[in-house]
């Protein structure tokens, strides 16, 4: 199976005053495509840094990071844009949405960043919105919609420029348990479909709903544990 | 403005004023011994191109009205007159069109010159030898016959047209014209100056520099001009003030989208050009409202002008680049803070 995500010996640090934390201390990971992972770990242990280390958001310091056996490093601002678009899909906490823009102007907004014509856009994000059941919804604005909808419309967005990773930042966590559910049927859905899902969570329910749990404590990633 | 300025300053007087000195004859008998003291001027100081004299010169004294009648018609006419002696015309640099000067000799012919304006004013085919008298006055010795034409030159500011002007000889004026060799300047009014104090002791010596006197038809303009420019000094530093604070207020205000549109893969390029852009669209739609408005105000302020400049289509371009550049000038550096920022700070807000 092709390895999706492949980190050795990666290291990461933050200079805070004169002092240096050092959060990940040289870890080893590899998730295959098609995975459905889990990422856990209290506050502190480094799980943030990793996404956004995953997600291009953030460089490391040292070790190896390969996305689709594509070495990561040293990119320039702008390859680093190019990458998080043609491959990461992201879902967050918060939803981040852009509140003046309507739900199908919203997932179709990765799109413009590809240069995609503004009708062929809007078509695939009305597709996408039609995917995670809100098609009736595109014209809403995002203070119009429940937190469950406004997670739904972050995932057709993540889903829309087809990546080959989604990245998930605690994306149950502002939901209640029932929505939490639907949210996580539909990120078992995406994945059965090939694409490597990896949720960040601290929810036990919500990781033993993924197929493998990864768990970060003090920057170390202790026994890999399959579900 | 600075344009309509610089037309005035560069704009042909019909006359050259530059290097030529008014002294005001104080005495009696400077008026009365001009000939001889200008040809002893003229012997002893080499600096000295030309000397003259006039009744009146063009801002420093204006010339008076008189009527009179054409050819025996019972039409009369309004003309400016001017006394002029020997030389005035080569000393003031003004062009005989047509015809010969006026001089000692042929003043008791009663000849006089008239400028271009006159001439089509009187609507003279021919001007040389028309006949113009005082109204009422038949005595034929005090006639004024056309000897030459002159061109027209300046007298006022530019807000007023070249008058009608009739230049006859007079041997009795009180402003004396000096046109001076520029390499001798600074020597030459010293030795003028010691002249004129040995024949007019009792009056301190005066002089003036004409360019300079004429400038004054414009100084209104030219403080106009600098009040214009400090104000618009003031009001593009407060725009920009204001423009930094929206900038600042709407790229804080829009942080979280800046992180979004990064995160979904926008580069920092495409979202510093998204915000300029707005403000640039923004600043273009002002400007666009600013070019009737200023078009009309110019124009108001220069129709005050019978001499003026057109506002060229330039103007416009011109100014707008520069206000278009400023506004991005102003707006870029915060926008390019947000825009480089990381979009993981970003989320947090």
């Amino acid at each position: 199976m092709n390895e999706m995500i492949k980190i050795s010996e990666l290291n990461k640090s933050y200079q805070m005053g004169s002092n240096s934390l050092h959060v990940l201390k040289g870890i080893d990971l590899t998730i295959n495509e098609g995975e459905f992972v889990s990422i856990m770990g209290s506050s502190g242990s480094g799980k943030s840094t990793l996404l956004n280390i995953l997600g291009l958001l953030d460089e490391h310091d040292t070790g190896d990071y390969r996305l689709n056996n594509v070495l990561m490093k040293g990119l320039s601002e702008s390859k680093s844009a190019y990458y998080r678009n043609q491959f990461i899909g992201f879902v967050f906490q918060s939803f981040n949405l852009i509140s003046f823009k309507n739900a199908m102007e919203n997932v179709a907004l990765p799109l413009y960043y590809q240069k995609v014509p503004r009708k062929k856009r809007n078509e695939l994000a009305l597709e996408y919105l039609e995917k995670v059941g809100l098609k009736d919804w595109a014209e809403h604005l995002p203070n119009e919609l429940s937190g469950g909808q406004k997670q739904r419309v972050a995932i057709a967005r993540a889903l829309i420029s087809q990546p080959k990773i989604i990245l998930a930042d605690e994306p149950t966590g502002a939901l209640d348990s029932v929505t939490s559910e639907e949210v996580m049927k539909i990120f078992k859905d995406i994945n059965q479909e090939g694409i490597t899902v990896i949720i960040v969570t601290h929810e036990n329910e919500i990781s033993a709903l993924t197929d493998r749990i990864i768990r970060l404590r003090d920057g170390l990633i202790e026994q890999p544990e399959y579900v | 403005m600075l344009l309509q300025l610089q037309y005035m300053q560069k704009k042909d007087l019909g006359f050259q004023p530059e290097q030529v000195v008014v002294v005001p004859i104080q005495t009696d008998y400077v008026t009365e011994n001009f000939h001889e003291i200008k040809e002893e001027m003229l012997r002893t100081i080499p600096g000295i191109v030309r000397i003259s004299r006039g009744s009146s010169i063009p801002g420093v004294m204006e010339s008076q009205q008189g009527i009179y009648k054409l050819n025996g018609s019972e039409i009369t006419y309004p003309l400016w007159y001017m006394g002029i002696d020997d030389d005035f015309l080569s000393t003031m640099e003004i062009e005989l069109i047509s015809g010969s000067d006026v001089n000692y000799d042929n003043a008791r012919e009663g000849a006089v010159l008239l400028n271009k304006r006159a001439v089509e004013f009187l609507e003279l085919k021919n001007p040389i030898g028309a006949v113009l008298n005082f109204p009422g006055d038949v005595r034929k010795e005090n006639n004024f016959v056309v000897k030459g034409v002159i061109d027209n030159f300046h007298t006022d500011g530019f807000d007023s047209e070249i008058k009608p002007m009739i230049l006859y000889y007079d041997p009795m004026t009180w402003f004396a014209v000096i046109r001076v060799e520029p390499s001798e300047f600074e020597t030459t009014i010293q030795q003028i100056e010691n002249t004129w104090s040995q024949v007019e002791p009792s009056h301190p010596f005066r002089f003036t520099h004409l360019d300079k006197d004429f400038a004054k038809v414009y100084i209104e303009e030219q403080r106009l001009s600098k009040l214009f420019m400090y104000f618009t000094i003031l009001s593009i530093c407060i725009a920009c003030m204001s423009l930094f604070g929206l900038a600042l207020y709407n790229s804080e205000m829009r942080t979280k989208e800046i992180g979004i549109r990064k995160v979904l893969g926008a580069s920092s390029w495409q979202t510093w050009l998204l915000l300029t852009k707005e403000f640039g669209y923004l600043t273009l739609l002002s400007i666009i409202i600013s070019w009737p408005l200023t078009y009309y105000a110019m124009n108001k302020w220069l129709d005050t002008f019978v001499y003026r400049v057109e506002i060229p289509w330039w103007i416009f371009l011109t100014a707008s680049t520069v206000a278009l550049f400023i506004a991005l000038i102003t707006v870029s550096a915060q926008i390019l803070r947000a825009s480089i920022s990381n979009p993981v700070h970003s989320l947090r807000y």
